[in-house]
């Protein structure tokens, strides 16, 4: 229940470690603060009555109880770097693995027939749904397919306003703003279909800015991206038919559209 | 200046009549209690309509696929309930508290600019009318906070709404800045003889430390939004991409103002739980110093932490991870504050009074909202939980905690003092525990369901997401919400009207407000006394003892006649 989505990539499940982490060291820190809170009033409720004495002893244990927060927090911040590092710079972790294994010099074949090559997926948030645009040109609306074990690029851009595009599991969140470009970077490693949505208030249908993400065999991928591609070029094919014989409304207004 | 009578005993005799009406008087006052008191009485009124409209959102997000909300409906009372809940609610209910209590506490007879009291209320006061009255013709909608390029081009929202949203946190946010000029004026020119900064109640010491706060990052929120309207109507490019302008800019300044407000909740109530604490174990802090120094730590650090809420934005790791170690940097000072509670509790017999079951509560969510705010703040988790109904949560418990529970414990401490009746206990401790449950229900089932995905602001939640049944749940523990902080409100307004007479002491604090009559008289104090402590009242009543003591022994065993 206190669990987040199954990893399905590699930044996914630094993420959900480094989660349980910080999660359990949340939960030692409420309960001490909250039973600290219950003991301390019924010991004083049982000790009746205040002595100032006491309270000029307490003095120096602050800085005891300051020099060992200091030490936690230090070290939940290490933490937090190294699981960043981890989950977030997926390339130049793999960029490092490359000249490991020159140095070595022994499955760098091997990464290759892999297909070791980065897709790049144009993806634009617009007002309320995603595009995504393949390298050979192809693209889709609100389902994104990807193969498993290749490394993705996404290269987030919007049309419009703020969008913040995450698929629970898979990836980081990151904001789609106008003007720019935001890559991030992940290799799937799980087959699946997974949803999500957009993270940042975007207007009156943001609800329903969803997307789902298909991860699926190479082979499958290559089958889909030939279908989509086809369908698309029947559908282009179609409007520019339409347009040749009924003019350039035709097609419009035989699909019912046109008011 | 409310009561001429008393200042001046003459007009007594003589007869002489205001012509102008009592509640004229009353709002154009500048004594800093009649300026305090509106400015409560608003911000509660605004509480109110705060909690109706939360429950109106839960309403629409009980079922899945719900559509008793029309989208655009939904997005105007959300957008309303941002302001509500921050700029009018949170930050004037702190500010009319200080207002009220730090020239009383300091022994001041009044603020350093009385006038200027009076325009820093009334800006805050047309601010939420600008607010509410929109609803007549067109409420903002561009959400809780009204980022650019949805509310910098009327492209994407072709309404006024968004410059309404504009004006009220902008005509508020001024009033506030103003009035923490005049705070931390006062703090410094106005105090008793004797006085030191070191002396400082907390309380007082926390208003200026939030009245600091208000003066950075107040003016930074201003600047975004005179910004924005010149982008939305002038032909400004300061927030359009591409044309050397970046939306970006704006989030950066909105969320330096929004850490700003979320870290004021959280010091003003440090104060206030401090304050009663001491008074109700009968002891006080053990290291006062410490506690002091880490308000400031924690205003200074969490106020450079401002990234933490940006981490999905295009920033380079650098910042973000500045970010993430000032945010991690604060659990230095806030668990020092904690462990001097601690002290105070454990050595006092303390009182299970009212004040201090709101206050005691205020301590638990807070450490509920501090611990969620902790995992955010780590990059990675961030990136799971932020912009989730979880992040909503974290903020929510901190709100209540800080605002409504701490707020709440204040009142009941201090109206004694601003009225001279004191304020039901009974019912005050079950709408505390109310509260308390309630807020505790819906911030598990929003932290559930965000996980789970859920994002956060939306009108709407699809079937087969596995997010019915913690929505279901959390609307319901909304009604109890509302109806704990509506009979809290109520039994607030009862105890100001009908509450029994309790005198002018009826705690036995230590500092100086209550050496004042209870109400005070428009010039606070007959006799500004002379601090010599920490806990100047205390000194008061020890000095009135010996003297008694000392005047019964004369009478007792008069001088041998020699
Ligand atoms: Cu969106």
């Amino acid at each position: 229940m206190l669990a987040p989505d199954p990893a399905s990539s590699s930044t996914g499940s630094e993420i959900n470690t480094l989660y349980w982490i910080a999660l359990a060291i949340a939960a030692v820190l409420i309960l001490l603060i909250n039973v600290g809170l219950i003991s301390m009033l019924v010991r004083g409720r049982a000790s009746k009555g205040s002595s100032p004495a006491g309270t000029r002893a307490r003095r120096g244990t602050t800085f005891a109880v300051g020099g060992l927060l200091a030490v936690l927090a230090i070290g939940v911040f290490v933490v937090g770097v190294v699981f960043t590092e981890k989950a977030g710079v997926e390339t130049t972790a793999a960029s490092a693995a490359d000249s490991e294994s020159q140095m070595d010099g022994s499955d760098t074949e091997a990464m290759a027939a892999r297909g070791e090559k980065t897709l790049q997926i144009l993806t634009s948030g617009q007002q309320w749904l995603w595009r995504y645009q393949y390298p050979d040109g192809t693209f889709s609306y609100y389902e994104l397919v990807l193969p498993v074990g290749q490394p993705v690029e996404i290269e987030l851009e919007s049309t419009d306003v703020l969008h913040r595009w995450w698929v629970p599991g898979l990836s980081q969140k990151a904001d789609a703003v106008p003007g720019k470009t935001h890559v991030l970077k992940f290799t799937p490693d799980t087959e699946g279909t997974f949803e999500g949505a957009s993270y940042a208030f975007s207007g009156a249908n943001y609800a329903t800015m969803r997307t789902v993400v298909r991860v699926v065999s190479e082979d499958e991928f290559e089958r889909w991206l030939d279908e989509q591609g086809a369908d698309i070029a029947d559908a282009q094919k179609w409007v520019q038919d339409e347009i040749a014989e009924n003019g350039p409304y035709g097609a419009i207004e035989e699909a019912g559209g046109g008011q | 200046m409310s009561d001429p009578i008393r200042t001046h005993p003459e007009i007594a005799v003589q007869g002489v009549q205001s012509k102008r009406p009592g509640w004229l008087d009353f709002a154009t006052s500048s004594d800093h209690k009649d300026v305090g008191r509106i400015f409560i009485g608003a911000a509660l009124g605004f509480l109110a309509l705060g909690v109706v409209e939360f429950f109106l959102m839960r309403l629409q997000l009980m079922l899945p696929d719900n559509t008793l909300i029309a989208p655009v409906t939904f997005n105007r009372l959300l957008s309303v309930f941002g302001v509500t809940m921050t700029s009018l609610f949170a930050l004037p209910l702190a500010m009319g508290l200080i207002t009220y209590l730090l020239p009383l506490q300091l022994g001041a007879r009044s603020l350093a600019f009385p006038r200027l009291s009076t325009v820093a209320l009334w800006l805050f006061l047309s601010g939420g009318a600008m607010t509410y009255v929109s609803f007549f013709y067109t409420p903002p909608e561009a959400g809780p906070i009204a980022l650019p390029p949805l509310s910098g081009d009327l492209a994407f929202i072709d309404n006024n709404g968004t410059d309404v949203w504009i004006a009220a946190v902008g005509l508020s946010t001024l009033g506030l800045v103003l009035q923490a000029i005049n705070v931390i004026v006062t703090a410094s020119r106005e105090r008793a003889p004797g006085m030191a900064w070191r002396r400082f109640p907390v309380f007082s010491f926390s208003g200026v430390v939030t009245s600091w706060l208000l003066l950075i990052v107040g003016p930074a929120m201003i600047a975004g939004l005179t910004m924005l309207i010149i982008d939305r109507h002038y032909g400004g490019v300061f927030f359009n991409a591409g044309e050397s302008g970046s939306p970006t800019y704006f989030e950066h300044l909105s969320s330096i103002f929004t850490t700003g407000v979320y870290l004021i909740v959280l010091i003003t109530a440090i104060g206030v739980i401090s304050e009663i604490f001491q008074t109700f174990a009968g002891r006080p802090l053990a290291n006062r110093r410490a506690v002091l120094r880490s308000l400031v730590a924690i205003a200074v650090l969490g106020t450079l932490a401002w990234m933490q809420n940006m981490m999905s934005a295009e920033i380079r790791p650098g910042f973000l991870y500045a970010a993430m170690a000032f945010a991690l940097a604060l659990i230095v000072p806030i668990g020092i504050v904690i462990w001097n509670w601690f002290g105070v509790l454990a050595g006092g017999s303390i009182k299970m009074r009212a004040p201090v079951v709101y206050a005691i509560g205020a301590v638990s969510l807070l450490s509920i909202g501090l611990a969620g705010e902790m995992m955010q703040s780590l990059i990675p988790v961030n990136w799971l939980l932020a912009g989730t109904t979880d992040s909503t949560a974290g903020t929510g418990l901190v709100l209540i905690g800080g605002s409504v529970m701490a707020g709440f414990a204040a009142l009941h401490y201090w109206l004694p003092k601003m009225t001279g009746r004191e304020v039901g206990e009974g019912a005050g401790k079950v709408v505390a525990a109310v509260i308390y449950l309630s807020t505790i229900v819906i911030a598990a089932c929003f932290y559930l369901a965000g996980l789970e995905g859920q994002p956060a602001d939306t009108y709407r939640f699809f079937e087969g997401q596995g997010l019915d049944t913690y929505n279901l749940i959390a609307s319901i523990a909304s009604i109890f919400l509302m109806l704990g902080v509506l009979g809290g409100l109520t039994n607030l307004t009862l105890g100001v009207n009908h509450g029994r007479r309790v005198g002018h002491d009826p705690w036995g604090g230590s500092t100086l407000e209550w050496f004042a009559l209870s109400p005070p008289p428009p010039h606070n104090f007959d006799l500004v006394p002379d601090v010599r402590s920490s806990e100047p009242m205390h000194d008061i009543r020890r000095g009135v003892a010996r003297d008694s003591a000392e005047a019964a022994e004369a009478v007792e065993s008069p001088e041998p006649v020699a």
